[in-house]
């Protein structure tokens, strides 16, 4: 019996603390910390920081004794099991937006369909990013510099950041195949989402004057049409799909999702997608996720361009929305509240709620919830069709 | 196509992507405006 071999094999997670990998699994240890800390006392996007933070102090463990990876990676590993079953095949982005899809009442848009352009316009982010993306890329990253394809693929998933849309961004990124990009872009997708509150007002403070963050609009309360409500998904499903065919996963599942929720027959189905498969897919997905956050992957340059030009995206999303709100005021007679324009990227319902809360904190009888409700699920379908449009045209320009 | 310089094909999928969002978004308006008529007959028939 070779006492020294078992001693080794035993404490051969503690050796692996005191070398250089030793010490980036540490450092790892703090970024997760960091999220479960701004999960659980900051309230920010609890429901994904957590397992995304848990997840990363897995994916970052010693490897086990004789393996490279530590034991929930590697072949047979459990998130690597869950990566291969939900991510590589873009199934969890899928199954998210049909409960997505189960919880958007698109009744305030039926009855003000001017919002929906918020949702166009706020995309305007992520094509600056997108442009300033690949001049960067080649700077910040020379190993990637004459790799063109691959500064296009990464340029359209960090651009898509700016949406607020995590699972877009995945789709986009997965569709790419960008696996090792794959942490540090979801990471900052879903830090962003939950950042909603902390960015977003700054920006638009910064670009509206209280008299415009003053302005009132009127709303008619009355409820759309059952019919329409019914018709809608169906026919944004049908439309989308004909013009940007790569959308319609996306599109289809949300829209699939609303018309289980509207069509007034599937009310258990209903349920179902909007809290057990919603919770049990973010669960699984947020652990992915921290499980794509392995040290070598992770501690690199390319992380903090993806985390600031990420950051870039979403300001000027906000932006755009914004700037056009008062382009559009320039033409019309019943002025629009700027803000309004910011709620039209994709976080919902955490944008709307925002914009109103600024609204709020201007005039106490200000009410602009329903309008910026609106510009927020037209943020949802902008988004999906941006994201359709970027792998359509990338992938067509890339001679795929 | 493909031979084009990596700033053209930025530029290109930026035009065109922003054009085809508000493309399919406009398709969407128009068909909340149609199903907004038709929504203001079937009320009037009643």
């Amino acid at each position: 019996m070779d006492f020294g071999k078992i001693l080794q094999e035993m404490f051969s997670g503690v050796m692996y603390l005191f070398t250089l990998e030793g010490l980036k699994t540490l450092a790892m240890f703090v970024i997760a910390g960091v999220l479960i800390y701004l999960a659980i006392k900051k309230d920010y996007e609890p429901a994904l920081l957590l397992p995304i933070g848990f997840g990363a102090i897995l994916a970052n463990l010693p490897p086990v004794f004789g393996s490279a990876f530590p034991s929930a990676l590697g072949e047979e590993g459990f998130l690597t099991v869950l990566f291969n079953a939900g991510i590589a095949n873009e199934l969890f982005p899928i199954l998210i937006f049909i409960a997505v899809g189960a919880m958007i009442d698109f009744s305030p848009l039926l009855k003000d369909p001017s919002m929906i352009f918020f949702g166009a316009a706020a995309q305007f982010g992520i094509f600056a990013t997108f442009l300033v993306s690949l001049v960067l890329i080649p700077i910040v990253l020379p190993a990637t510099a004459g790799d063109n394809d691959l500064i296009m693929k990464l340029a359209s998933a960090i651009g898509i950041i700016g949406a607020a849309d995590g699972p877009t961004t995945l789709y986009v990124a997965n569709h790419f195949q960008l696996k090792d990009y794959m942490a540090p872009i979801s990471v900052a997708a879903y830090s962003y989402m939950s950042l909603v509150p902390v960015i977003q007002p700054p920006v638009i403070k910064a670009l509206t004057t209280k008299k415009e963050r003053m302005i009132r609009m009127d709303y008619n309360e009355e409820r759309a049409s059952k019919l329409a409500l019914i018709l809608f998904p169906i026919i944004v499903t049908a439309v989308a799909g004909i013009i940007v065919p790569m959308s319609a996963p996306l599109v289809g599942s949300l829209m699939f999702g609303n018309l289980i929720r509207e069509c007034g027959v599937l009310d258990r189905l209903s349920k179902t997608a909007q809290n057990e498969l919603a919770n049990l897919v973010t669960i699984l997905l947020g652990i992915t996720i921290g499980g794509t956050m392995v040290a070598d992957k992770f501690l690199r340059l390319d992380t903090l361009l993806i985390l600031g030009l990420g950051l870039f995206a979403f300001v000027f999303d906000t932006a755009g929305g914004v700037l056009f709100a008062k382009l559009l005021n320039v033409f019309r007679k019943k002025k629009i509240n700027p803000m309004v324009g910011a709620a039209g990227i994709s976080a919902f319902p955490m944008s709307a709620r925002v914009i109103q809360k600024m609204a709020k904190d201007e005039d106490p009888y200000n009410f602009i919830l329903m309008q910026s409700i609106s510009a927020n699920v037209s943020g949802q379908l902008g988004s999906i069709v941006a994201g359709g449009m970027v792998i359509t045209l990338v992938t067509m320009l890339l001679g795929g | 196509m493909t031979e084009l310089s990596l700033m053209t094909k930025g530029l290109l999928v930026t035009a065109m992507g922003l054009a085809g969002v508000f493309l399919v978004l406009t398709l969407f308006f128009v068909t909340i405006k149609l199903m907004q008529k038709i929504g203001v007959k079937e009320k009037k028939e009643q």
